[in-house]
């Protein structure tokens, strides 16, 4: 069985091994390692050959973390060591990650006035007066199905709750040995329930700021970028329907298996096939769409305009902070999808709601 | 319609939307009783406080080229636009005087002047004969 969670390793670590790997890539062609540059020196060699470097470092570190992991995983047995393994997997992804990250970010904000000014200085902001008229995202509709899968197995549930075994299987081992166990009650069996209204409520807030963030439009070429922008913001949205979506049948699964315990490979097999396909999905979304939809119908020239500097409010190239700004959603500088204003109280809120829930909930299940 | 906005220039940001609006409505990218986004939503995408939009607004809505409903928000003014008043004669006046003070001191002709005056024109409503 240390085959299926090296199998899992593989299959959860190397996409997302590619996406920070090749991030640089699939940001918009304004931006540089966080940095605002045009799009004519975003393609210029210099540039080219920063993210190359920034690549192949990436891939040869991640390449050695992830033989150490295997190394690791056939090696080790039991849960704890498993565990630890993976745990010190994604912890050292997350620093070098953000090592590299912060390194290329001091090294291209030292570039930037070395490279060649455009034909003119001048900084256009371009809005689409009819940007908001357009639908932008799914209709939150959609999760009513999500809502009634729920109810109805929660009444399902609550109507069978006498043929539960007394005592329920709450956590497996990689190998699939029951590790944990929990007498029966109404707060067990419902707790697939409630987990999965928080999902939902979850993914209803990330649907609406899909569709409320701030609008950015390329000045250099505004048609098409308003374009790009719409795709870009209807296939996250739909792809957190499709994904919530999965994410609710794991559940009911689980919460099924309370009831009529089936198979254990069946339970492992879909409770790592989800995570993977929604790890998968969003890989290939990423690199077929771009950070705002920038890699749709790219234009064979780069525009030598100057998007406007803002630098100055994207702290390190990642946080951005513009007391100015009303805007609470906006696109993220490095990485694909959006970001808080952190200068807007109302940022903070959603945040800091966000991880009390999810704190919440884990010692809640703990 | 695509607002462009030079964050550099020395025009404060409410009066480039004004004069974007109206040069908007004039070629006929904005048609009557076309919706325009709210002040809240328009001034997070622009990325300016509220108030700034917010004065456009109330400019625009003052001399008649917009109307804000409460329920409607904020349309191009449906009714057609507000006709030559004295008042707006009288402005016009004194806006063009310090131009034509200045092509006269820099030695344009009168020709030149009025060739200038009369590529704008086409400018802006060559755009509307290609919409219709």
């Amino acid at each position: 069985m240390q085959i299926v969670s090296a199998f899992i390793l593989i299959l959860l670590f190397a996409p997302i091994s590619i996406m920070l790997a090749f991030m640089p890539y699939l940001t918009r062609e304004t931006v540089s390692f966080g940095v605002s540059v045009s799009e004519e020196h975003y393609r210029s060699d210099l540039l080219r050959g920063m993210r190359k470097t920034f690549a192949s470092i990436s891939c040869i570190i991640y390449g050695i973390l992830f033989i150490i992991g295997l190394i690791g995983l056939l090696n080790t047995t039991g849960e704890l060591g498993q565990g630890i393994t993976l745990g010190v997997c994604i912890i050292g992804m997350i620093l070098v990650s953000t090592i590299l990250n912060l390194i290329f970010y001091f090294k291209m904000k030292q570039l930037k006035p070395s490279l060649p000014p455009g034909p003119t200085n001048k900084t256009f902001i371009a809005v689409d007066t009819n940007f908001r008229r357009q639908k932008l995202a799914v209709s939150n509709k959609w999760f009513l199905i999500h809502f009634a899968i729920t109810v109805i197995c929660a009444i399902f549930v609550f109507a069978n709750y006498d043929r539960i075994p007394d005592t329920i299987a709450m956590k497996f081992d990689f190998q699939g040995n029951v590790v944990r166990t929990a007498a029966k009650s109404m707060w067990t069996v419902l707790f697939p329930s409630i987990m999965q209204l928080i999902m939902i409520l979850m993914f209803l807030l990330i649907n609406r700021s899909i569709s409320s963030s701030k609008q950015q439009v390329h000045a250099a070429n505004p048609e098409q970028s308003v374009r790009q922008n719409i795709i870009f913001r209807r296939r996250w949205s739909m792809f957190t329907l499709i994904s919530s979506f999965a994410m609710i049948i794991l559940f009911t699964l689980i919460q099924f298996n309370m009831m009529y315990p089936q198979s254990i490979e069946i339970i492992m097999f879909v409770s790592v096939l989800i995570p993977i396909f929604i790890v998968l999905f969003a890989l290939v979304l990423s690199i077929t769409t771009g950070q705002g939809g920038s890699r749709i119908g790219r234009s064979k020239v780069g525009s030598p305009i100057q998007p406007v500097n803002d630098d100055a409010y994207w702290k390190l190239g990642v946080v951005y902070f513009n007391p100015q700004d009303p805007a609470i959603w906006v696109e993220k500088r490095s990485g694909i999808g959006w970001t808080v204003n952190f200068a807007n109280p109302k940022g903070w809120l959603m945040l800091i709601g966000i991880i009390v829930i999810i704190v919440a909930v884990s010692f809640y299940k703990g | 319609m695509i607002i462009e906005l030079d964050m550099q220039s020395e025009v404060p940001i409410y009066t480039q939307l004004v004069n974007q609006i109206i040069e908007g409505i004039a070629s006929g990218r904005l048609q009557l009783g076309e919706p325009l986004p709210s002040v809240r939503s328009l001034a997070a995408d622009i990325g300016v406080n509220l108030h700034t939009v917010n004065k456009a607004y109330t400019l625009l809505k003052q001399d008649g080229f917009i109307q804000v409903h409460r329920q409607k928000g904020v349309v191009i003014q449906p009714d057609g636009m507000p006709p030559v008043t004295t008042e707006y004669s009288d402005k016009q006046y004194r806006e063009l005087k310090p131009i034509v003070a200045e092509a006269i001191c820099r030695g344009m002709s009168k020709e030149e002047l009025l060739r200038v005056v009369e590529h704008i024109h086409k400018e802006i409503t060559h755009d509307r004969k290609e919409d219709s």
